[in-house]
């Protein structure tokens, strides 16, 4: 485009010259077509801006991050003449299109359109723009382009994703679990309950079903008293989206991974936010998880005025100083987080503090102090390597 | 037909045809062509583009037609041989020729690459051999020319694009090439002028910044030049320096044999340094000058010609801002009510209500007295003065109505009085100044010879530039007298202007001190008047002839001189011989063979078109009765199977024709689906077994010849019903 801009300054400069020592049609022609050209480019880029229209569309009510999204989107030409370039750029910062690059450029002759079925991935839970972020369009002689501002922007929430993971590297599910295990195995008088939906089959007591004539499962003793405790910090540590989104993502994503794990191998958990939102909510069966999800995916990030009342909070509740664990995922290890992992060690209570930060992925730093164990993750990379 | 192909050739061929066609007629210096012949040697290319797209069928119609019809042609011309010459058009074969070759051309262009660069750079050298005036190349040649160069680059542009969609790069062309021609026909529409473009308003704006920097830095003295230059400073300067900037135009209409004067401000009072104007009365001075001077020579002499004569100029103000309208003394022009170029009389000036913009032009009539003729001085030194009658005949010259009375000859001894109030001045002369002009005027008879023997005797004195400084202890006329006659050491304009002016008060005549500018302009022709043209002059009014122009500066006089009638009519006359009158010849009559012959041509040229039609017509009739033989014989000679794909395809062409033809990406099947509810099943029923036919392995299908045809008839009889003229063609086709 340079190139051709170039060219045309050189033949309008030659144009001028000539029309300086040169009368007649030839020297004040080539004036006029020179000077003409760019002008009647331009109108038609005008008019063009003016007469295309664009379509997008998702297929999905509710969009998942790291979950590709059927997107499909139209160029259409309704009027007589073609539409030589027209580059579609979308928005990239927090979600991405599946085999759509921002560099193709497109043409559209008289009545036609073009139709692109592609996917949707966005990168992180929150609420952000998506989808077409800008078209580009150029003109015939590739002189002049005009960029402009999708006018209907798309805005979604965007839900966590929910990870699975193996293995928690920061303590021992046995030690929790193996205890609660004993005291159902040596005694035949296990208490039980009647069977829910969501409840693990392992937990059926079959000797007690064929005795009551009904599904029963196994009710631990001492499982309300020696549960986990996790605490999500709902702090915005930062203004600016691209600093606070990736964090606030994974925060999620590792309250719900620890959580489904925990689930997963019957330890049911204690889950409280800083706002406390769904206070306390037990997790122990699928429903309840999914409950907790729907929490999880509707709680807001916001700077807390105060922090330190907050956590102070939380250091009165004794329920959490009867949990066996208690993790803590945060965006900022201050004073109060401190005290509260210190007010807890002091009963008695393992701590784990997941400290999310934005650090390159593939890096990760544990640090110790007291009974706490902090580990780093990075906001960026494959949740399985960090916990 | 594929059109987007046809278009898109056409593009090129007609451009390249028509540039050849025009570089031709530069080369061979053909004689003008009418627009309806250029478009007729334009059509076997666009002829030739059209055959070449057609189907096998259209190319037999349209050549038989085109035959027929120059058959058609040949037979009348035949019969008109003996009165229509077709040896003097000639010279449109080689036109006719050069357009079947540029047909090649373009096709060639449109095929291939390297083709077409070549074509555009042939495109490019034309316009630069007319430029250079190698060759003549007509406006319609040149345009052509550059828009094969610009199509040319948009392809190429296009070709190296790219870009995913709908790509195809000939379509890409057509649909963008309407905005090229608008460039194309936009730019061939306007008139462009002979000359080379002289920027005169960046010349005038590049002036204008270099004199506002001049006077910018003269106000702050970063500078002591003085800048030769009409201004309204009556100041005696010392010091200047002479500028060329341009400031006005002067066009003399007639031959004047004589400077123009252009009056600019005129000054009544001196203080020994510089003048003043103090002479702020509204009487139109310049007009009773006029009417004084013309009513007075009436009384004198029937032959005003013998001692003034008007002279037409106009003043165009290219680059001076200026509320001095700048025109000659004894104007007859009158700008009281002209509009923008309004101006009133104050003190014996003209000045426009406001400072005037550039480029205002005026056109000017006045009157050039006859001064340096005997008779001239003869008059002057007579007793003649204006009456009233005389008076009323000059307003009839000047063409003045008169309104209000104004300019009434009543009015004339008040105007005599303010002269003699204004313009009059005690000036005491030293005794050695007084000897000295005693002895200059000695034997003088009048007051009008003792100022001609003083503007003699300066222009003897010395001119400079650069005179000293008049000493700051001189502060009257009488002072600067001696200083400057008696000590000085020359001066320029405006020195011996003053001096002159002073010397005649001081004989008891009104006189005044002028500024403005004086060209040479004593032939009829344009001036370009420069700064370093502005001048000083002293005007003497003597009572009852009016006021006269002097010239004392020493270089700058000149004769202001022309027979009276008296004088010419005793010259020799040249012996001129005299053209014949030419006589008109005479309307012939018109014999009556050519009145025969006209009747015969009103036959003949019925004959021109129905021949050829009659022609084109019985060429119709027999091709569609012998295609429709041939088509019967192949269809009878089919066998079943091909038989059915033939009355399939035939019915596939006519759900074309009703604008429902299948669509690229679509099955048969999906096809009939499509069609069914504007249709029904029963035209359609053909489609399985068409599809069938064609896919299947077997070879055959269940259905007959004659159900096909049911099909094709049943879609014949729709198209009859929605649009009866395809039918028709569809018929006859």
């Amino acid at each position: 485009m340079r190139r051709n801009r170039l060219i045309l300054a050189a033949l309008w400069i030659l144009s001028v010259i000539c029309i300086s020592f040169y009368g007649g049609s030839v020297s004040y022609g080539f004036f006029a077509v020179v000077t003409l050209v760019p002008v009647v480019s331009l109108i038609y880029l005008l008019l063009v801006l003016s007469r295309f229209k664009i379509y997008q569309h998702f297929e999905c009510p509710e969009i998942v991050s790291d979950h590709i999204v059927p997107f499909y989107f139209t160029l259409q030409n309704e009027d007589l003449f073609a539409f030589s370039g027209i580059r579609v750029s979308f928005y990239s910062d927090f979600s991405s299109i599946e085999g759509l690059s921002d560099d193709i450029e497109y043409e559209l002759l008289p009545k036609t359109k073009i139709k692109k079925e592609t996917g949707l991935i966005c990168r992180y839970r929150g609420e952000y723009l998506v989808g077409i972020k800008s078209v580009t369009l150029c003109d015939y002689l590739r002189l002049f382009r005009i960029t402009c501002k999708n006018r209907e922007p798309v805005r979604v929430t965007v839900n966590p994703d929910i990870k699975r993971i193996d293995n928690i590297k920061s303590f021992e599910t046995d030690a929790v679990s193996d205890r609660e295990n004993e005291a159902n195995l040596s005694h035949p008088d296990v208490t039980v309950r009647d069977y829910a939906t969501g409840d693990d089959i392992r937990r059926i007591n079959w000797k007690q079903t064929a005795r009551l004539q009904k599904l029963t499962v196994r009710n631990y003793i001492g499982e309300e008293k020696d549960g986990i405790g996790l605490l999500t910090d709902t702090e915005r540590i930062s203004s600016n989206i691209s600093d606070y989104l990736p964090v606030e993502n994974r925060i999620l994503e590792i309250s719900l991974a620890l959580t489904l794990f925990l689930k997963d191998r019957n330890i049911p958990v204690y889950a409280y936010t800083l706002r406390g939102e769904g206070a306390g909510c037990v997790i122990d069966s699928s429903d309840s998880f999914n409950s907790f999800y729907k929490t999880m995916s509707s709680v807001i990030f916001e700077r807390t005025q105060d922090r330190s009342g907050a956590y102070a909070s939380f250091m009165d509740n004794r329920e959490l100083h009867s949990k066996r664990i208690f993790f803590i995922i945060t965006s900022l290890v201050d004073d109060p987080v401190r005290e509260f992992a210190k007010s807890l060690n002091t009963g008695n209570v393992d701590v784990v503090i997941y400290l999310v930060k934005n650090i390159p992925a593939g890096t990760s730093e544990s640090d110790s102090f007291f009974h706490t164990k902090l580990l780093t993750v990075p906001a960026e990379g494959n949740l399985s390597d960090f916990l | 037909m594929n059109m987007t192909a046809l278009i898109y050739d056409l593009i090129y061929i007609i451009p390249v045809t028509a540039a050849a066609e025009f570089c031709y007629a530069g080369l061979a210096d053909t004689q003008s062509i009418s627009p309806l012949v250029w478009a007729a040697v334009l059509l076997p290319s666009v002829y030739l583009t059209l055959l070449c797209h057609l189907s096998l069928k259209a190319r037999l119609m349209l050549t038989g037609v085109t035959l027929a019809g120059i058959a058609g042609i040949i037979i009348v011309f035949r019969q008109l041989a003996d009165h229509i010459s077709l040896s003097d058009k000639a010279y449109l074969l080689p036109f006719l020729l050069i357009s079947v070759l540029s047909y090649a051309a373009g096709i060639l262009m449109t095929r291939f690459t390297s083709a077409r660069i070549a074509g555009a750079l042939i495109c490019l050298l034309l316009p630069v051999l007319a430029l250079f005036s190698v060759i003549h190349l007509h406006k319609a040649g040149i345009f052509s020319a550059m828009f094969v160069m610009i199509i040319s680059t948009a392809d190429r542009i296009q070709h190296r694009w790219k870009k995913e969609g709908f790509t195809d790069r000939k379509t890409h062309m057509v649909y963008t090439a309407p905005f090229l021609v608008i460039i194309i026909a936009v730019s061939s529409f306007i008139r462009y002028p002979a000359e080379p473009y002289d920027w005169h308003f960046v010349i005038a704006l590049r002036d204008g910044i270099v004199s506002a920097a001049d006077r910018i830095s003269y106000i702050f003295g970063t500078t002591n030049d003085v800048i030769t230059g009409f201004s309204d400073d009556g100041y005696l300067l010392t010091g200047l320096h002479s500028t060329g900037k341009a400031v006005l135009t002067l066009t003399a209409r007639t031959d004047t044999g004589s400077p123009v004067y252009l009056y600019g401000n005129v000054s009544d009072s001196f203080d020994g340094h510089g003048w003043k104007h103090t002479d702020d009365s509204p009487i139109p001075e310049r007009t009773f000058d006029v009417l004084e001077s013309i009513s007075s020579v009436k009384s004198y002499s029937d032959l005003l010609t013998d001692y003034y004569r008007e002279s037409d100029i106009s003043v165009e103000y290219t680059d001076l801002k200026t509320r001095y309208l700048l025109a000659p003394s004894k104007l007859t022009s009158d700008f009281s009510s002209s509009g923008k170029a309004s101006a009133t009389q104050n003190g014996g000036n003209y000045t426009f209500r406001r400072c005037n913009p550039y480029h205002l032009k005026l056109n000017e009539s006045y009157l050039l007295a006859n001064k340096d003729n005997p008779a001239f001085m003869d008059y002057m030194q007579s007793n003649a003065h204006p009456d009233e009658k005389n008076w009323k005949e000059a307003l009839n010259v000047i063409k003045e109505d008169n309104a209000g009375g104004v300019l009434s000859y009543d009015k004339y001894p008040a105007y005599k009085e303010h002269i003699l109030k204004y313009y009059t001045e005690d000036v005491p002369l030293s005794p050695a100044l007084k000897e000295k002009l005693e002895l200059l005027y000695s034997g003088s008879v009048s007051k009008f010879e003792k100022m001609k023997r003083l503007e003699a005797a300066m222009n003897q004195m010395k001119y400079t530039l650069d005179p000293a400084p008049v000493p700051d202890e001189i502060n009257s006329s009488s002072g600067f007298l001696d200083y400057f006659i008696l000590e000085g050491d020359g001066g320029y304009c405006s020195y011996y202007a003053t001096a002159f002016a002073l010397l005649a008060r001081s004989e008891g005549l009104p006189s005044r001190y002028v500024q403005g500018y004086r060209i040479n302009a004593d032939r009829k022709g344009t001036y370009t008047v420069t700064s370093d043209m502005a001048h000083a002059w002293p005007e003497v009014y003597f009572e009852g002839k009016g006021w006269v122009i002097f010239e004392p500066t020493p270089g700058f006089y000149s004769e202001s001189i022309w027979a009276t009638k008296n004088e010419a009519s005793t010259a020799i006359p040249d012996s001129i011989p005299v053209k014949p009158v030419f006589d008109p010849p005479s309307a012939v009559p018109v014999s009556a063979s050519v009145s025969q012959d006209m009747a015969a041509g009103r036959q003949v040229s019925a004959a021109f078109f129905l021949i050829p039609l009659s022609l084109i017509a019985l060429f119709f009739i027999l091709f569609i009765i012998i295609g429709r033989i041939v088509r019967r014989r192949i269809i009878s000679g089919l066998d079943d199977m091909s038989k059915l794909k033939f009355l399939a395809r035939d019915s596939l062409s006519i759900l074309q024709l009703l604008r429902l033809g299948i669509r690229e990406d679509e099955t048969l099947s999906e096809y009939k689906q499509r069609l069914l509810p504007e249709i029904g099943e029963a035209p359609l029923s053909f489609i399985p077994g068409y599809e069938e036919l064609l896919y299947s392995e077997k070879g055959t299908i269940c259905m007959t010849p004659e159900e096909f045809q049911d099909c094709r008839t049943r879609l014949l009889s729709l198209l009859k019903k929605k649009n009866r003229f395809r039918y028709i063609l569809r018929i006859i086709l």
